[in-house]
């Protein structure tokens, strides 16, 4: 039964956290540009181990971003090994991200009251 | 190793054929799933263990497709300003859903709430997630539009041209469909209490697993509809025309068929649930 509650718990955190996606990784980006796994791995990190962004989500994410011109890419040129894509975050996407902490924080504030 | 994942790879996408962006779109994930994989590796997983892990937390290609369909989505996140009067606030979503529809769009999670978009042309238009409570659809073009998970009560669908649209776990009560058009329609996991659906063509149109109490279908043909684990209780088929209709899972011994008209078939297969037939005429 406990088994169960804790799979519901991660199930519906997982799906809280995605809805901030976009957010994350443009916060992961505010520190400088990164490539594809750098960011998995990060958000990995960062959470404790806890949450896991998965490819797909992360990339969907990246080209919704990429088309809203909140970031940009370009390829490295990694000397050995395959090459990687890197993304940088535009002033548009800084701006995004401001707005977006700043609506989550008045949201965090509200739930704490209400929940 | 590359090939295996590249491989992988090759699977998911599979199904979506040689769309543009493909080669760009593996060459990337190619390179993160390897990325991960030779990091997984060097914190002492076997080959096996890092390869199972690399692409069970791929997740689903669908998400990506989602991201990639020719056009990208219209900016439907962002609110619907208020216009100074409802005639201009009316042709301002008009055309933006003109504009949508011509690029095969989507505007999903729009909140929409009350607004008038009769007359439209919203063919194949995504609803899905969007707040459509009370809007009116009167005479629009929607076939084969999709409300996935969208609230639309009380939303009008008059006159309406609904051929093969879907209504997936969407909130339809009091929705208003008289003399709509619901050829291969589908209403699947929605509640459609209170639903209006007089003088509607139902050619072809799937009820699955709704609760449809209640509802009447009086005087109406129904032709080739499909009630599949859905409520029918009290549900009213009065002088209606049943042909071709399948009941599957839906318990219709409550319903009330009184002095409706079917063939032989869904006759024989009302009678094989125990519903009351009496005053039913066999065509």
């Amino acid at each position: 039964m406990l088994y169960t509650a804790i799979m519901i718990d991660k199930h519906i955190t997982s799906d809280l956290l995605r809805g901030h996606t976009d957010t994350i990784i443009l916060g992961l980006l505010m520190s400088g540009d990164k490539y594809g796994y750098e960011i998995t791995k990060l958000v990995y990190e960062k959470s404790d181990q806890t949450y896991q962004l998965n490819e797909a989500t992360m990339y969907s994410s990246l080209k919704r971003l990429e088309h809203d011109s909140r970031i940009t890419s370009y390829w490295g040129d990694e000397t050995q090994g395959g090459r990687r894509k890197y993304y940088r975050i535009t002033e548009d996407g800084r701006t995004a991200y401001r707005v977006n902490k700043h609506n989550w924080d008045a949201a965090k504030r509200i739930l704490e009251h209400l929940l | 190793m590359e090939q295996k994942l590249h491989t992988f790879l090759e699977q998911a996408f599979a199904p979506y054929g040689n769309f543009p962006a493909r080669a760009e779109v593996t060459k990337e994930l190619l390179s993160n799933l390897q990325d991960k994989y030779t990091d997984l590796k060097r914190q002492g997983l076997s080959d096996d263990d890092a390869y199972r892990a690399t692409v069970e937390s791929f997740g689903d290609a669908a998400e990506i497709m989602e991201q990639l369909s020719p056009a990208q989505p219209v900016k439907a996140e962002r609110p619907v300003q208020p216009a100074a009067d409802g005639g201009t606030l009316r042709q301002i979503m008009k055309e933006a859903f003109r504009q949508a529809k011509h690029s095969s769009s989507r505007f999903a999670s729009t909140d929409l709430r009350q607004t008038d978009l009769s007359d439209s042309d919203l063919a194949a238009a995504d609803f899905s997630f969007s707040a459509l409570q009370g809007a009116t659809f009167d005479a629009s073009d929607l076939t084969g539009a999709v409300f996935t998970a969208a609230a639309l009560t009380g939303a009008r669908f008059e006159e309406a041209n609904l051929a093969g649209a879907s209504f997936i776990a969407s909130d339809v009560q009091e929705g208003r469909f008289a003399n709509a058009n619901l050829t291969d329609a589908t209403f699947k996991a929605s509640a459609l209490k209170g639903a209006n659906f007089t003088g509607a063509a139902l050619r072809g149109t799937t009820f699955m697993e709704s609760d449809l109490s209640g509802l009447s279908f009086d005087n109406q043909t129904l032709t080739g509809v499909t009630f599949e684990r859905s409520s029918l209780k009290r549900t009213s088929f009065k002088n209606a025309k049943l042909m071709d209709v399948t009941f599957r899972h839906s318990d219709p011994k409550e319903a009330v068929f009184e002095g409706a008209t079917m063939d032989k078939v869904t006759y024989a297969m009302l009678k094989n649930t125990k519903a009351d037939l009496s005053g039913v005429t066999i065509a």
